[in-house]
This record gives C-alpha cells, structure tokens and sequence, in this order.
C-alpha cells in the first residue's frame, strides 16, 4: 500500500474526501481493507483507560490550588479588556468581551453573554429588528397609545410575544421605552470598539459578596423571593412584573449551569470576581462560579 | 475544567506515555490552562485551545525524559521490561503494547495522531494547535496511523510478534523448578 492510498484511507476514514474518492475506496478492496486497518488503530488509540478518581481529584485540585493563588486582578480577565486594535482580534468579539467587563446593568450583561456566544453584532442587530418588528404588530392592532402597555390585557400579551421571539430582555426594555443613552451606543449593532465604552459599574449594579456566608444569604434571599430575581433591573417596574415564572424562566437561560447547579439565583459580584450564583435543586447549597469558564469562585450552605 | 478533564488526561496519556510522565503532564497542563484562563479570548474552541497546551505539556514531558541522567532512564527500561513481560501473555490491545508502538512515533506524528483519534478534533483545529497547515496534518496523520498498524501488526491479524516477545536468550529465561 502506498502513502498516497494509505493517505486516501485515512481521510476516508475521518469523512474527509470526496464522492468519488469514497467511491473508489469503497469498491476498492485493497483500499477497504487499509480502512479497517486504520480504523482499528483508531479504535485502539480511543481506548483509554481512565485516571483514578484519586489522581484525577489530586490533579484538578492543585490547579485550583494554582488559581486561588492567581491575584484576584488576574482573574476578571484584564488581558480581554485590551483594545481589539492592539490584539487584533475581531471587533465584535472584543466587544462582547468589553461588555461583560464593564457593564453597565444588569440587562446589558445579559445582552453580553447572549452577543458573544449565539449571536455577534450582526446577529444582535437581527434580533433587535425581529423584535422591533413583533412590538410594532402588537401596537398596530391596538388603537390605545403605549403609554397604556404596562395597564393594559394586551401589555401582557406583547410581553410574552417579545419574551418568545427574542428571549431577550432588551425586547422587553424598548417596549418599556426606557432605552438608555449607553444603551443605545451598544445597541448599535454591538460594535463596540472601545470608543463609547459604556461608564465602569457602579456599586449598586451587582450585589457585593465577600463571604461565603454572604452567598448563602444571597441565594436564600433569592431563593425566597416571590419571582426570579434576574429579572431585568430596568423591566422590573413595568413589563416585566407581569412576566410569568416561566418567562421569567425563560429571560434567564442565558445564564449557564455549572458546577451542579440546577437553578441560577442571579449574577453577582464576589470579591472583584463577577460570578452567576447558582442553587442546587435541593436548594441546599449556593455555588458562585464565573461564568464564562463555570470556575468555582466559592460556596455556602443555604442559612 | 473537569468536564473536559477525561479528554485533557487522555491526549496526555497517549502522548506522554507512561501513566507516571503523563500525570505529570497532565498536572502541568491544568495548571497552566487555570493560569492562562484570563488570557482566553475565544478565538478557537476552550477544548481546542486546552488540548493545544495539553499537547505542548505532554511533549516537554517527553523532552524532560530524554534529559533525565542515566539512572533515571534505568527506571524506563523497567517499565520497557515490563512491557515485554505484558506482550508475552496479552493481545495486541494491551495498552503496554500500544504505549511501546506510540513511543517509536516521531512526535509531530504522535501529536497528531493522538489530536485526531483520541481529542477527537477535527482537521482544521489540529492545524490550529500545532500550527502547520491542514495538508501537513492530514498526511501526518496517514503515515502516523499507518505507521502504528504496522507496529502492532494489525495487518497480520496476528498477536504480538515474536520478535517484540520474549526477546531473553533462552538462557535468561527462568528456570522451571516444578
């Protein structure tokens, strides 16, 4: 067999050929037969057999070792803060990224996590139009001004219209009206380079934890409160008090499950860390964990 | 980190060989995906870019081998020994056999071998982590593929050869005391 019939095998064997390439490996004996060699050789390779869990746990936790030994600086990903024009990476990523570095509410971070991973700017735009396009439906077939949205049967169904079409809080926020400025610098398409970074976060944007005693009363809290907690800061006097649980559900599945946690409580700030807070399904156990990497920042029993 | 912990220890595995040098690598690996997990700006896959710094772990544990002084490299003929003694009594799967057919892999067949059967990643990102183009990685491939068939004689359909069995002259071999 020569190299370029084993080679022809080979991408076969990962799929990577064309239609009469595969034709011609499959009507050919020889060729078929070094397949199935090399397949073997796969299969043997694929056959790992796994560490120990005591290794396994000893290795995971001198790395965690490592990162609890990591400045709390390094942590938040100050390298990502770098403008794209000195790393020369996509705008548009380097602007998700700068997004969930320096937010400005809850609603825009929400907005971050769903830009850089589904969407981009360009997919975000989408989204604000097929959302703008729902909203303006809804408002033609109704002859009373939006100002009666929040007071209004029908409010109720735009809300779960633009919960349904976008899943995004930002429907919810223009429906409201209540876009702010910065708000409308990101909405720009998310391009954001930079150049209208919105202001640093203020100390009321995130809940402040710094024991895990406090994420526990956190959790609880928030556990114990009578509608999901990550509801939008700016939906929560209008549309969003009539959201039901399960939109509200809905608005919150941006947020990953991590570390085994079953429901996220919401996104708060421990030390310097931003971190999703998340409750076990026994709702006995808080986790803090980043989310982007779903690292353990920390943990607290529910008081 | 521990959802992509079993694939991180496998690539190490295979690369690195021996289950001691690949903990070891696999060590250095974690700690240095924990310490550059700031730096991560998702330009490539956290997977694709984890089993990138598994790989060049796994390949400084195998440079550190080679620089170890003689006595240590007394301890690898051990293992090798041990090696024999498994391919006497076991089929061609005994993973002594595959770790002894990996070890004589040049390294940049090794590495991308191991990246596409055992990391499971596609040409492309294979590219990305060793940083040669698609076409080096696909023939790399073949002949590393190739080249472990051979070894493990998988186009014989027969168990361990002779030749890498019991290679002790008879002399050497233990005496039957029954």
């Amino acid at each position: 067999m020569n190299d370029d019939l084993t080679l022809l095998a080979s991408a076969y064997l990962d799929g990577d050929v064309t239609a009469d390439e595969r034709a011609r490996v499959e009507t050919d004996p020889e060729l078929a037969a070094e397949v199935e060699r090399l397949r073997s050789v796969r299969v043997l390779l694929a056959d790992v057999e796994p560490s120990s869990i005591a290794v396994r746990e000893s290795l995971l936790s001198n790395a965690l070792d490592a990162w609890d030994r990591l400045p709390i600086g390094e942590r938040t990903g100050a390298a990502r803060d770098a403008t794209p024009a000195k790393r020369g990476i996509d705008p548009a990523t380097a602007a998700a990224a700068a997004t969930i570095t320096a937010p400005i509410s809850l609603a825009d971070r929400r907005r971050a996590t769903v830009n850089r991973r589904l969407l981009g700017a360009a997919a975000a735009i989408v989204v604000v139009l097929a959302g703008g396009l729902v909203l303006q439906s809804a408002f033609s077939g109704n002859d009373d001004s939006s100002a009666s949205l929040s007071a209004e049967p029908d409010a109720t169904t735009s809300a779960e219209a633009l919960a349904e079409s976008s899943q995004d809080a930002r429907a919810a926020t223009a429906a409201g009206g209540e876009v702010a400025p910065a708000d409308a610098a990101n909405d720009s398409g998310g391009l954001d380079t930079g150049i209208n970074t919105p202001a640093p976060p203020t100390e009321t944007d995130l809940e402040q934890l710094n024991t895990p005693e406090e994420l526990g009363i956190f959790a609880s809290d928030a556990v114990g409160a009578p509608k999901a907690p990550d509801v939008p800061a700016a939906t929560s006097g209008t549309i969003a008090d009539q959201l039901s649980e399960s939109q509200a559900a809905i608005l919150a599945v941006e947020w990953p499950l991590c570390l085994g946690a079953d429901y996220v409580v919401g996104p708060a700030r421990y030390g310097t860390v931003e971190v999703v807070v998340g409750v076990d399904e026994s709702r006995t156990l808080a986790l803090a964990y980043v989310a982007d990497t779903c690292l353990e920042v920390a943990r607290a029993r529910l008081p | 980190m521990r959802r992509h912990y079993d694939r991180i220890h496998a690539v190490c595995r295979r690369i690195a060989g021996g289950s001691r040098d690949a903990d070891d690598a696999c060590q250095e690996a974690l700690i240095k995906i924990v310490r550059n997990l700031p730096r991560f700006d998702g330009r490539s896959s956290f997977g694709t870019w984890a089993y990138r710094i598994a790989t060049n772990a796994s390949l400084d544990e195998l440079r550190k081998r080679e620089r170890r002084p003689k006595l240590d490299r007394d301890d690898n003929t051990i293992d090798r020994a041990d090696d024999r003694a498994a391919q006497r009594v076991d089929h061609v799967g005994d993973r002594l056999v595959l770790d002894a057919a990996l070890a004589e892999l040049p390294d940049d067949l090794r590495a991308a071998v191991v990246l596409r059967d055992v990391a499971n990643l596609d040409y492309s990102e294979i590219a990305q982590v060793l940083e040669v183009p698609v076409g080096t990685v696909k023939s790399r491939i073949s002949r590393g593929r190739a080249a472990l068939a051979t070894r493990l004689r998988l186009d014989l359909d027969l168990p361990i050869s002779p030749e890498i069995g019991n290679q002790s002259d008879p002399g050497e071999r233990p005496t039957d005391l029954t």
